[in-house]
């Protein structure tokens, strides 16, 4: 028996790549002959051994396909003609409504995706969603095979490397060994509307009315593809008088791991997530979260960090303020997130992984 | 013992802190208006320089056979399609530099307006 992963885009650094190489050297260790076929490569990711889909090997009946789903693509159609045992690992597709007055490719891209995703209701034996909240979203397309929910696989060992010495010293240095004098709220994600960057602009404006100590804003994200996106924002801003926020574009992931080093708070206003990656990564540099609770967001906090049900700028501000301010408050967050953290340790989630892929397989 | 939600939420009864009305609503900000302002001929520039470079591919192997049949229409169309976005490329880049000209002539426009006295003399 062979396991092929299938997608579309292999880039290292996204979390949907992260999780499917996270997976490949998982599948390589447990012993089996193993691949990643993708129509899109990054070069690091060739080098881990992704191949192009045009040359995916003759597959038998007995082979095992791993697909990724995440958006529109033509594989979603030529992934139903392929010989082999189809499984689905469904990340989630963002809806496309959100995209229509910034980007027309992209709202395309995920309204296909949508579609795509129900057409192939009937083409796995199972599957594997990030969360409960894609497992039922699957459920409501009319799947009827087996569903079982499996976190995303992260390798924290990578995030214990150096952080960008540069961009650390300009945000104060290392929270836990600096007091900064500028509080710095963070939040990671691609700039996208789904994602409301403008509501933190929105909690950045109410707080400092509200309060005189001094927080920075980061917004950690590619706007790529979504430059009308970003241009709106930054008008935003400036309409509020908030220039001095910090849009950091694509960045290496020393920097992000700098930002993460360096953050106070970890806001999230988003409105849709599959799962979030940035939640874990937040708990994983205990950084206290505060987020908007939305689709997947309360389940991977699992009743950590503090979550708030109305987008009002002033509630938030107020429980930021606690947060960056209550020695407290803050420890206790910090330490119900570390608990938290354990259920999404590489060892935790790759024995829960492999228990479902041989429920699954029987091999 | 209480949980940190528990706890900022007791903290919350008692915070003096007035609510703030934010004087300004992201939905009121023109996309046009902002895109101008912020790099959007850049970035449409970037669209269709790849667009213009699209590469014919067959796909699999009922693609290939049709390819070999009547692979000729199939790249046809592609490369086509790759002109047209190429074209439509020079035009962008055309009004983009026209533009940068235009910006560049009001401001000097401003500027000599600013310098005028009352009676249309430069001061």
């Amino acid at each position: 028996m062979r396991v092929f992963q299938i997608l579309t885009t292999v880039s290292y650094g996204d979390a949907v790549s992260n999780d499917c190489l996270a997976l490949f050297e998982l599948l390589k260790t447990s012993g089996y002959e193993t691949y990643v076929y993708a129509e899109n490569i990054g070069k690091q990711a060739e080098r881990m051994g992704v191949k192009p889909y045009a040359r995916l090997q003759k597959l038998r009946d007995d082979d095992i396909i791993l697909y990724h789903l995440s958006t529109g693509t033509e594989l979603n159609e030529r992934i139903k003609a392929l010989n082999g045992r189809k499984f689905i690992i469904y990340h989630n597709t963002t809806p496309p409504d959100v995209f229509v007055p910034y980007s027309g490719k992209l709202a395309r891209l995920c309204s296909c995706g949508l579609d795509e995703t129900r057409s192939l209701k009937g083409t796995f034996e199972g599957g594997f969603c990030d969360s409960d909240f894609n497992r039922q979203q699957l459920i409501s397309y009319g799947y009827e095979c087996p569903l079982k929910v499996r976190p995303i696989l992260i390798p924290f060992e990578d995030y214990k490397k150096d952080p960008d010495a540069e961009t650390l010293e300009q945000m104060g240095g290392d929270t836990k060994e600096n007091d900064h004098k500028i509080k710095n709220v963070l939040f990671v994600g691609r700039i996208a509307p789904n994602k409301c960057q403008e509501d933190l602009i929105s909690l950045l404006y109410a707080y400092r009315k509200m309060y005189s100590d001094p927080i920075r804003l980061i917004l950690a994200g590619n706007p790529s593809g979504l430059e009308k996106y970003m241009a709106k924002l930054k008008v935003f801003a400036g309409e509020l008088g908030l220039e001095d926020i910090v849009f950091t574009g694509q960045i290496s992931f020393a920097k992000i791991l700098a930002y993460y080093r360096s953050a106070d708070a970890f806001v999230s206003m988003s409105e849709h997530e599959g799962f979030c990656v940035p939640l874990v990564e937040a708990m994983f540099f205990d950084v206290p979260i505060l987020a908007y609770s939305s689709t997947a967001v309360p389940e991977t906090l699992g009743g950590s960090g503090i979550i708030f049900d109305s987008k009002d700028p002033s509630h938030a501000a107020r429980c930021l303020h606690e947060i960056l301010n209550n020695k407290e408050l803050r420890d206790l967050i910090i330490s119900e997130q570390k608990e938290r953290l354990k259920f999404f340790g590489y060892g935790n989630v790759s024995e829960i992984f492999m228990k479902q892929f041989k429920e699954f397989t029987g091999q | 013992m209480s949980t940190a939600r528990e706890m900022l939420s007791d903290i919350l009864l008692s915070s003096g802190a007035a609510n703030v009305d934010v004087p300004v609503s992201f939905d009121d900000i023109s996309v046009c208006g902002a895109s101008s302002a912020d790099g959007y001929l850049e970035s449409l520039e970037r669209e269709f320089s790849d667009r213009a470079k699209v590469i014919p591919q067959y796909r699999d192997l009922k693609e290939k056979l049709g390819g070999a049949l009547f692979g000729f229409y199939i790249n046809h169309s592609v490369e086509q399609q790759n002109e047209i976005n190429a074209r439509f490329l020079d035009v962008l880049r055309e009004f983009k530099a026209n533009n940068d000209e235009i910006v560049r002539l009001s401001n000097r426009l401003k500027e000599l307006e600013s310098r005028m006295d009352d009676n249309g003399g430069i001061r």
